[in-house]
Order: C-alpha cells, then structure tokens, then sequence
C-alpha cells in the first residue's frame, strides 16, 4: 500500500459518520450473530467459520458495494445446510433475518458514500421493507415446520408447482433486470 | 451541464437474485427445508427488487446560484431532478477540491423521495475560502432504487466559481497628493467649480451669479463672489507584482501568502479610492490572461479591478514584459505597486517607472518568517535571499522609491503626507 491509498483509507476513516458507524457494526454483527445461532443449534463451535465470516463481514462494511457480501452469505448457508438437520429449531429464522439484516444494510450502505447520512425517512422504509422480508422468513419457517411435524409425505405435483413458481418468478427477474446486470 | 448513464442493477440485486432464485430452487430439487427458510426473503427481496425497478430515466437540472462570491461566502449547488418513478432516494456527492468547504464536509447529501413524488431536489452548500476562480464537480448525482437493485448515475459538470478576493481593513486618513482629474471628492490647489471654501474675491467676467456675496457687495458697494477649491480626483495606478507567491495559503481562515497579501491588500486599495470618487487603474504582471484594467471609477469598477484580482496567477515565466513606457500611466497618476520583492523584476520597475517622474510607492507584501521552513540549506538560502533583498529595497529607498510594509489601515499614510507635501513643491523629471 502506497503512501497516497493509505492517506486515502485515513481521509475515509475519519470521514465516517457516526450513523455509518453503526450501520457497518450492524454489518458486521449480524453475520457473527448468524454463525452463533448455528453454533446455539449445533451445540458445537466452528471457530474458523466465526473467522472467516467476521472477516469478509468486516470487508463488506468498508466496501459494502462488492460482491464479498455474497460470499458471506453463502458461506453461513452452506454450513447451516451441512450441519444442521433440525428445522423445528428457532435458531433457523434467526439465522434467516439475520442474513437479510446483513444483506439489506450491506445494500444501503452501497449507496452512500462513505461520511454521508441515510435520510430518516429512508431509514424507516428500509426498516419496514426488512421487517416484511422477516415476516417472509418467518412465515416459511412456520409452514417448513408445519410440513415438518406433519410428516408430510413428498408431492411431486407441489413440488412441480413450486418449481414452476420458482422458474415464473426467474423470468420474471431475468426480464427485469438480468438484461441489464454487469 | 449533466451526463448520464442508464438504469443498472447492483451487487445487492446479485445477491438478492444468486440466493433468492437459486437458493429456492435448489431447496426444492434437493429437499432441504432449512435452505428454503434462509433463502425465501432473498427471493422476496429479488422478485420486488424486479417488479419495482425504475423504468423512465430521469432528468438532471443542476445550479450553482451566485457563481460569484466573496471569500469566506456560501453559495449552494442545487440539483432538480425529475421523471423520478419508484426512486427510493438519492445522493449527491461533490468531490473535494481545494479551497473549497462543502456541508456536510464530506460532500454527501441524500435525500429520500416519497412514495408517488416524481421530482426531488438535492442541495449541497460551498463555501469558498480562497479567492481565485475555482472549479466544482463534477457533482455525481445517483438515484436508487427499493432495496438498493438499481442505480442511475449522472454527472453534473462544467460549473466555475469566482471568488472575489475579499479586502483588508483600510484606511488613509492624509490628503492626496496633486489631482488634476475633473471631478471627485479631492480639493484641489486649484480654485474652481466645488464645495470648499477658498475665499472672496472681486466679481470676474465668467463667474456665475450664484456665487455672488450678496452681504460683500453691498458693504464694499462692489460685486463680489465666494470662490471655491476645484473638486478633482486622482489616479491610482495599481501595479501588482503575480511572478511569484511565497509563503504557507491557509484561506480567509488562516495565514496568508504573499499573493494573498498582495491581492487583498489592492482590493482594499482599490476599494478606498474608488469609494472616494477616485480613478483607480490596475496592471497584474507576470498573470496569465488579460490582467489590465483602465482607470475607472465607481463601484462597478471596483467589481471589475475584483474580477482580474480573483483571475491572477503565479506566472514567473514572463519577467521580460514587464517594461512600460512613459504613455502607460499618465504623469499626474499615484503609482502603488503591491509586491513581496522576491523578483529584482519588481523593484527594478519600480525606479523604472519613478525616473518618469511619477509617484511611486512599493508595498512589501512578503509575508514574516518566510524563511522559517523544515530544511535548513532551504532557510539557509531564505536567509542570504533576503539579505540581498534588502540591500535592493535599501538601494531603490535612496533613488526615492518608499517601500512600505502593508500593516492594513494607515499603512500608505506617512506615503500620502509626504506625496502632499511635496505636491506643491517643484520635482525634476526624467523626459
């Protein structure tokens, strides 16, 4: 690192607002807090996990407009998948909105500039669009749950159907946005 | 003047989409309900990310309102923007630039767009605390969408800021030398058409019936006028020395170097002269561009003088033009030359210009302990410079070249008594 970016990373430290301050704690928290909930689940730690993902969530909040947020994301969902086998557990929601905190505050924090303010009213927006996106993680690990408990044999024709849902909703991203995505 | 991109999506919307739909998918093809659980608002988030992605382009109109101010004034950049359908927010951000202060300091500023608003506005404060013209932006401009999926970029470009420099404190309390302008507020030794008593006198042919001392006539029994001092004005030749600006700029906050000396000190020169109804010319040598201003008076002259003073700078490229003939300034003119007497160039065009006969006066600008600097040989040679610069200030006072240390107000005054004094007295001149 040269003399000019080391200056540069100052000038941007002491540039960081108090709120953004806190929005890049809560960047890095939540992701930490996910793998604590799978470890709460597992009853057993991934240290080396914890590392890596206080790591890359501590990369994403100086440099949230990346894609190293995508890596910590998928690194909590495939040890989640891999290790985990409960899903009556109360620690998967968790582990759910946990990873939308992180996604969504990753995603506003990319479009301020590092030592502005998110507006109030923005704020309060994204605050009640995460809580809906909650609701979504809660209201799928209910009916997880209820098909769970049920014992409900496989069904090839819901889960055509979901698919079908599924492969609607990608056309429907994919001409909306794919066309145009770097 | 803006430009801008399209619509396009960002890393967030990636995410939104790589865990979302393929997260989904692969939870339903493999059975894996936890999956399900963890990539279902990722899916949410995508799918609505989609479905509200900004259609229209929006339109950029931005400002800068003045474009001219004064050092230590505020001036606002304000971006209207319209065409704006399901915009969540947007930031503008204006880069750093020297002497220039924006608020919030780090040129951000968001603004959040209700849901079914289709304009919005973004306003960033500058301060300016330099004088010079200086440029701003480009302002980036971007708009995002919900759940931060989109962005649309624009760049708002081409603005120039002109700072006046902004004048010390001065004051000349003594009387002008001679005047032999027309009119202005200077008695002169000359009687004529004013307002200052000079005495009474016998009527002459020629003399109008209003100055006639109707109480004189009638006890002499003899038409007599009150006569009056001429009301003239001066020329006031600045002549400002741009080769060369030493010493630390630290702005209309802090410490000032010799260029900032010797800007503001000829607007506050110029200022108290044209205020006074006097002519006022300036010359800015070794300054890129047209640095020349004709005698003039009046406050719009002195915007005018302001605006070349804010344009200069330091050229020392050009020391050889510095030579002017004896048309240049008119013989009845009071030369004030503003200078840190770093350059010979200045001091040697000062003789040059006294030898016509004319009334100069060289204002030393150098700023104090100029040759306090880090590097001992470079103070080293600051010390022997100013040795040999004030054997040549020595050398030009004895010719009769006054070189005077601006201190603010009153610092040309024992200047203008002397050039009083000997306004009546006769003086040998070089034709």
């Amino acid at each position: 690192m040269n003399r000019l970016s080391l200056q540069q990373w100052v000038d941007e430290f002491l540039a960081t607002s108090r709120q953004q301050w806190l929005l890049r704690l809560v960047v890095v928290v939540a992701p930490v807090g996910a793998v604590l909930a799978a470890a709460a689940a597992t009853g057993a730690w991934w240290p080396f996990g914890l590392l890596m993902v206080t790591v890359l969530a501590t990369v994403s909040a100086i440099r949230p407009d990346t894609h190293t947020a995508l890596g910590v994301v998928v690194l909590i969902v495939w040890h989640w998948s891999a290790r985990v086998d409960a899903v009556d557990t109360p620690w998967l929601p968790l582990v759910g909105i946990c990873l939308l905190v992180f996604h969504s505050v990753v995603a506003l924090l990319a479009t301020i500039p590092t030592g502005g303010e998110v507006p109030n009213a923005t704020l309060g927006s994204w605050l009640r669009r995460t809580a809906l996106g909650g609701g979504a993680a809660l209201g799928m690990w209910a009916l997880v749950v209820v098909f769970d408990r049920g014992d409900a044999a496989g069904n090839g024709v819901l889960t055509a159907l979901a698919l079908a849902v599924v492969v609607g909703a990608a056309v429907l991203v994919r001409s909306r946005s794919v066309d145009q995505m770097q | 003047m803006s430009s801008a991109s399209e619509w396009r999506s960002s890393p967030a919307h990636f995410r939104a989409v790589a865990v979302g739909i393929v997260g989904v998918a692969a939870a339903l093809l493999f059975r894996v309900p936890a999956l399900l659980v963890m990539s279902a608002p990722f899916g949410v988030v995508a799918i609505w990310s989609a479905a509200t992605r900004p259609r229209a382009e929006p339109s950029l109109v931005g400002e800068i309102v003045p474009t001219t101010i004064r050092e230590g004034e505020a001036t606002t950049w304000t971006g209207r923007l319209s065409n704006l359908t399901d915009v969540d927010h947007v930031v503008a951000l204006a880069p750093t630039r020297a002497w220039i202060e924006t608020r919030p300091r780090s040129g951000v500023v968001a603004t959040s767009v209700r849901k079914g608003d289709a304009t919005a506005s973004v306003a960033i404060p500058m301060r300016s605390t330099h004088w010079g013209r200086h440029e701003i932006g480009p302002i980036n401009v971007v708009a995002v969408s919900s759940w931060g999926a989109f962005r649309w970029r624009a760049l708002d470009i081409g603005y120039g800021l002109t700072t006046l420099p902004l004048p010390e404190v001065f004051d000349a309390a003594p009387p002008m030398h001679r005047a032999n302008g027309l009119v202005g507020l200077t008695r002169s030794a000359q009687p004529g058409d004013g307002n200052e008593f000079a005495g009474i006198r016998p009527f002459q042919i020629g003399d109008r019936l209003r100055r006639i001392n109707w109480r004189r006539s009638l006890r002499s029994g003899e038409l007599h006028v009150t006569s009056t001092y001429a009301d003239q004005d001066n020329h006031v030749a600045l002549f400002v020395d741009a080769l060369a600006d030493v010493g630390t700029s630290g702005g209309i906050d802090g410490e000032a170097s010799s260029l900032d000396t010797t800007v503001r000190a000829a607007g506050a020169i110029a200022e108290h002269f044209l205020l006074r109804g006097d002519r006022v010319s300036l010359r800015v040598f070794g300054s890129f561009g047209d640095a020349r201003v004709p005698p003039a008076s009046g406050r719009g002259h002195l915007r005018r003088i302001l605006d070349v003073l804010a344009s200069i700078e330091t050229d020392a490229s050009r020391p050889r033009s510095l030579r002017i003939g004896n048309g240049a300034v008119p013989g009845d003119a009071l030369v004030i030359m503003l200078s840190p007497l770093i350059s010979p160039a200045a001091l040697d065009r000062a003789v040059s210009v006294a030898s016509h006969g004319l009334s100069v006066a060289v204002v030393d600008t150098l700023p104090e302990n100029v040759h306090v600097v880090d590097d001992p040989t470079a103070e080293l040679a600051w010390r022997i410079r100013l040795l040999e610069r004030r054997r040549e200030i020595r050398t030009v006072q004895q010719v009769g070249v006054p070189v005077i240390a601006w201190h603010g107000p009153g610092s040309l005054d024992p200047f203008l008594r002397e050039m009083a004094r000997r306004s009546s007295a006769p003086r040998m001149a070089r034709r």
